[in-house]
């Protein structure tokens, strides 16, 4: 073998092999590329999951709270108040001013003193019964009248009044106008309405002569009081009037949302010692078409607010009355399906005729307050929750991938649910496409891959979007989304469902985004 | 700027793992003596040389199987080139490795002794720059294949290794009988620059059924060097001779030689470790998870959390959990860092034995035991003949770890004391392609899985050694050793 010849010949082999046999010009502006990019990327979106409870916190602007109520159902309640006071402004003494002239009936020598005797009718609220009262603040101012020199001196005594400590309220005065502090004072008048006064004149260096003309003037100012004891027949302590904002419920439509039982819970707070009867004079509802009254048992049979007890450090009594569907006519759910503005109440507070002796303190409190109390049980049939966003597909994707993918890249986007409802609503999500003016462009719940969430359930749902739906959007150039979840409850509106406070409605949400990327657009 | 692009040269030329092996087909020329940086445990057919100072050694050699010319681009329809993109794609695989070795005796001598002519003894100094780079094949098929769900994006195999050191050699041959011969190389290791990263493993799970990511990283990159390698220019001497990084290995190994010409041969090289003193750089991950399933809303936050700068917010909270999990701890402790140990195997039978030239069918696999690699192997099969000690030549088939295959060959000739020898793995480089962008032209191999060289010149010294009629009857020299000259013993063909 001629190992030369062999080396010769492999090395000739390799020459020959290595030469350049192709030449390429790389110019970005010419370059194409054979073959697309089909590439698929998984995003985890996120995950929203809240109780209704949670839900409903969104309500709160507009006056409404979540509150479970005792049986672990929840409702949404609106609190208003009617009425809070003390029961002092609905019992008030008005200024009083007596006022009475008489004749000195003898001769008087210096420094001798004679007495009269004067009786006064005081005006005390109409219809009351006195039997006692202790003034917290008040003032009495005195004039003496005629001619009274002025070294004369009048002891007044108000034989009825008297200290807390028990002294009586007696006093003297010249013959200017004294102003005198009832502060502290009780009066405890032998018959309602009538006071005593014991004049005791003595005469000046003077003297009186028989037949002077003298007088005196009272002006009683008894602002506040720290109690009153007696009766009141048939008193009206003060009127209300309330009207209850509906607003936050426009939109539960007759069909749509049904309420089962929704309620109106009036509570109250009587300070006072006395019965007190409210009475609902009117209640109003109002709708488009005007105004409509509500009637029933619920309005007339009021139950009576027992008095406070324990004077002179009383227990304010708690009463409650609710006006439901049972003695409302129409019903508060036919009230609710008219979609009202709002309810107005209208009423008096009164202390019942046949009323025993009864009190009052300075601070007794009277309050009227009330509860709008929607259960969340009913049905729903088709409620829609929905919101919108501006859209401009080409600033996403020139935003995120720099222009490098339009959406004509997109092969196929698949949103993937994993759903949690333990609602017993049946929920589907709604996408609508719209132009800048919310014109309906195109909607995608129609389609059946936007399947219903059913109520009680787990599962996990795709939603497919392909290129040709990418394409018709593209034609349509939607300027906007409205996203939007429909809600309905199985077996409505024949059956009705209730809403647990803990009852859970999540949703994890994913994206798949499946390219098919032709390098050479 | 000067570190980054020694980084960047470093990796690129990548070397270090397993499938740079220096340059094989050169361990076939067994009348040169560097013949043994691959086969310590053979020894040359000589009696001693002298390297030619700074060139007696020059091996360089490129691995890549990242990527290929070949099939890239096809003419346009309209002239330009179109790029094939499923080709592209195809080749992006589980290994994505770019490799470079290179060695270079500044060094070199050496001479047989012992009563007999038994023993050879070698001393060499050897600068050596070693780098491999890795990208794990789910790391760069992303923008082609992307995340899809349930898939496990594992880029462990990213690997990033670079070292340059200096060798202190010396080395001693015996040969203990007619059986059996074996070599030891001490080598004392001058340490300069090193990075590398190990312990790495980084995964990206996408969850099957929500999507959601759990991203895993840990891994340590331990560096040494590179902070001060700008300012190697100002200290030149003390960089090159006084660096405090120093370790040793040895290469050791042994060859049997049977009765009808059959030989096998074992040979381990690297065994040892440089300890890094000097501008010592340890970023360390410990083994962290990262979730991430986007927000979860819940509670009364439920429609807080997207209005306002709330979801900005968020994920800047998430950011900044991400970059606690795997911010890396900093030390400048000294670390031990072991050569990547290499082994060979080999087995010969010579097919042509004559007075004046001899035939060898050689097989030959080299293997990395390196913990951090894919244990890889090369394997070549190769023909190498001698004529007497005037010149040798070799062709060997190579056989690389990612399929390639490559005619390589090497000769070396003996001009007297002169001797030049020139090897390579892969001769038929094949097809070039001429490329122009922009202004730029230039031309590179279609495959470049392989591109190796190995050359040099020595001053060789030793008659040809040998009676005839030694190799003429064989068992005869088997017969008793005790008979054979010294110098006849010592100049055997094996």
């Amino acid at each position: 073998m001629n190992y030369a010849r062999v080396f010769w010949v492999l090395g000739a082999a390799v020459a020959l092999a290595g030469c350049v046999k192709n030449r390429f010009e790389l110019d970005p502006d010419t370059l194409l590329v054979n073959g697309n990019v089909e590439s698929s990327f998984a995003i985890p979106i996120g995950e929203v999951e809240a109780t209704v409870a949670d839900a409903l916190v969104v309500l709160d602007s507009n006056g409404f709270e979540s509150e479970t109520l005792a049986g672990g159902e929840l409702a949404l309640v609106e609190s208003f108040e009617i009425l809070d006071t003390t029961a002092a402004n609905f019992l008030q003494f008005t200024p009083a001013a007596l006022g009475e002239s008489f004749t000195v009936p003898a001769d008087v020598p210096p420094g001798q003193s004679f007495e009269i005797d004067l009786t006064f009718d005081f005006p005390v609220p109409a219809g009351m019964i006195l039997d006692s009262l202790e003034v917290a603040e008040g003032l009495l101012n005195i004039q003496p009248l005629g001619d009274l020199p002025a070294d004369a001196f009048i002891q007044v005594d108000f034989t009825d009044w008297h200290s807390t400590t028990g002294v009586p309220f007696a006093f003297a005065i010249g013959a200017s106008s004294e102003s005198v502090q009832l502060d502290g004072m009780r009066w405890t008048p032998e018959t309602s309405g009538t006071l005593n006064v014991t004049l005791s004149i003595e005469a000046p260096v003077s003297g009186f002569a028989a037949g002077a003309e003298l007088g005196v003037n009272f002006a009683f100012d008894l602002s506040e009081l720290e109690w009153v004891v007696g009766q009141l027949p048939d008193y009206e302590l003060g009127t209300f009037e309330h009207t209850v904002p509906f607003a936050a419920l426009d939109g539960l439509d007759p069909g749509v949302v049904h309420l089962s039982n929704p309620s109106i819970e009036l509570e109250a707070v009587n300070g006072t010692g006395w019965s007190i009867q409210p009475i609902i004079d009117a209640a109003s509802y109002t709708t488009v078409v005007g105004p409509a009254f509500l009637g029933g048992t619920d309005l007339t049979d009021i139950p009576m607010m027992d008095g406070a007890s324990g004077f002179p450090e009383p227990v304010p009594a708690e009463w409650a009355h609710v006006l439901d569907n049972s003695g409302m006519s129409p019903t508060m759910t036919e009230v609710f399906e008219a979609s009202p503005e709002d309810l107005t109440l209208t009423g008096r507070l009164v202390v019942p005729a046949d009323d025993a002796a009864g009190f009052l303190t300075q601070d007794a409190p009277i309050r009227l307050s009330g509860r709008l109390v929607i259960p969340l049980e009913g049905w729903v049939n088709g409620f829609g929750l929905r919101d919108t966003i501006d859209l401009d597909l080409d600033q996403i994707f020139d935003e995120n991938f720099e222009g490098r993918i339009s959406w004509k890249d997109v092969e196929e986007i698949t949103i993937r649910s994993i759903w949690n409802n333990s609602l017993p609503v049946g929920v589907s999500p709604q996408m609508t496409f719209q132009d800048t003016s919310g014109t309906e462009l195109l909607t995608w719940y129609e389609d059946a891959s936007f399947e219903w969430m059913p109520a009680n359930s787990t599962d996990i749902i795709d939603w497919v979007i392909d290129h040709d739906m990418l394409a018709e959007l593209e034609n349509l150039r939607p300027a906007q989304l409205e996203i939007s979840g429909l809600m309905s409850t199985p077996g409505a509106p024949d059956e009705t469902v209730e809403i647990a406070s803990d009852a859970v409605l999540g949703v994890r949400l994913g994206l798949e985004v499946k390219l098919n990327v032709d390098l050479n657009e | 700027m000067r570190k980054l692009a020694w980084m960047i040269a470093t990796l690129y030329m990548g070397a270090g793992g397993a499938q740079a092996q220096f340059v094989s087909t050169a361990a076939r020329l067994s009348l040169v003596p560097q013949h043994t940086d691959m086969l310590p445990g053979s020894r040359p057919d000589v009696k001693g040389w002298l390297g030619m100072t700074g060139m007696s050694g020059l091996a360089f050699r490129l691995d890549n199987n990242l990527l290929q010319p070949q099939g890239l681009f096809t003419p346009g329809p309209m002239g330009g080139a179109t790029l094939q993109l499923s080709n592209l794609i195809s080749q992006l695989g589980d290994e994505n490795a770019v490799g470079v070795q290179h060695a270079q005796e500044l060094a070199s001598f050496g001479f047989s002794g012992g009563e007999l002519g038994e023993s050879l003894w070698s001393f060499r100094i050897r600068e050596r720059a070693e780098a491999r780079f890795n990208l794990p094949g789910d790391l760069l098929l992303i923008p082609f294949t992307g995340n899809t769900p349930g898939s496990r994006l594992n880029f462990s195999d990213l690997q990033a290794r670079a070292i340059h050191f200096r060798e202190y050699s010396a080395g001693w041959n015996r040969k203990w009988s007619d059986h059996f011969q074996s070599g030891v190389r001490l080598n004392y290791l001058y340490g300069m620059e090193v990075a590398e990263l190990s312990n790495f493993s980084a995964t990206w799970l996408t969850d099957e059924t929500d999507f959601s990511y759990t991203l895993q990283a840990s891994g340590v990159l331990q560096t040494s060097g590179l902070n001060t390698l700008d300012q190697t220019a100002n200290d030149l001497e003390s960089y090159l001779l006084y660096r405090d990084n120093r370790g040793w290995s040895v290469d050791l190994g042994g060859q049997w030689h049977g009765e009808e010409g059959l030989m096998f041969g074992g040979h381990v090289l690297d065994l040892g470790s440089i300890h890094w003193t000097e501008d010592i750089e340890t970023s360390s991950i410990e083994s962290a998870y990262f979730q991430y399933a986007g927000p979860e809303v819940s509670g009364d936050v439920l429609l807080d959390v997207f209005s306002g700068d709330s979801l900005s917010n968020w994920l800047d909270d998430q950011a900044s959990q991400f970059d606690t999990l795997f911010s890396p701890v900093v030390s400048d402790a000294s670390f031990t860092a072991a050569l990547p140990t290499r082994v060979v195997i080999e087995a010969g039978f010579d097919v042509v034995e004559r007075a004046k030239s001899r035939g060898r069918l050689h097989a030959m696999a080299a293997g990395s035991l390196d913990a951090n690699q894919v244990n890889q192997w090369n394997f070549s099969l190769a023909y190498n003949h001698r004529w007497g000690r005037n010149a040798e030549f070799a062709i060997a088939w190579n056989q690389f770890p990612n399929g390639f295959g490559a005619l390589g060959g090497a000769f070396s000739l003996n001009l007297g004391p002169l001797q030049w020898y020139l090897a390579a793995d892969n001769l038929l480089l094949g097809a070039w392609t001429e490329y122009k962008v922009d202004e730029d032209v230039f031309a590179i191999p279609d495959r470049m899985d392989v591109i190796s060289i190995h050359t040099g010149f020595n001053l060789v010294f030793g008659r040809e050694g040998g009676k005839p009629e030694k190799h003429d009857k064989p068992s005869e020299s088997s017969a008793g050793r005790q008979g054979v000259p010294c110098e006849n013993f010592m100049a055997s063909s094996r």
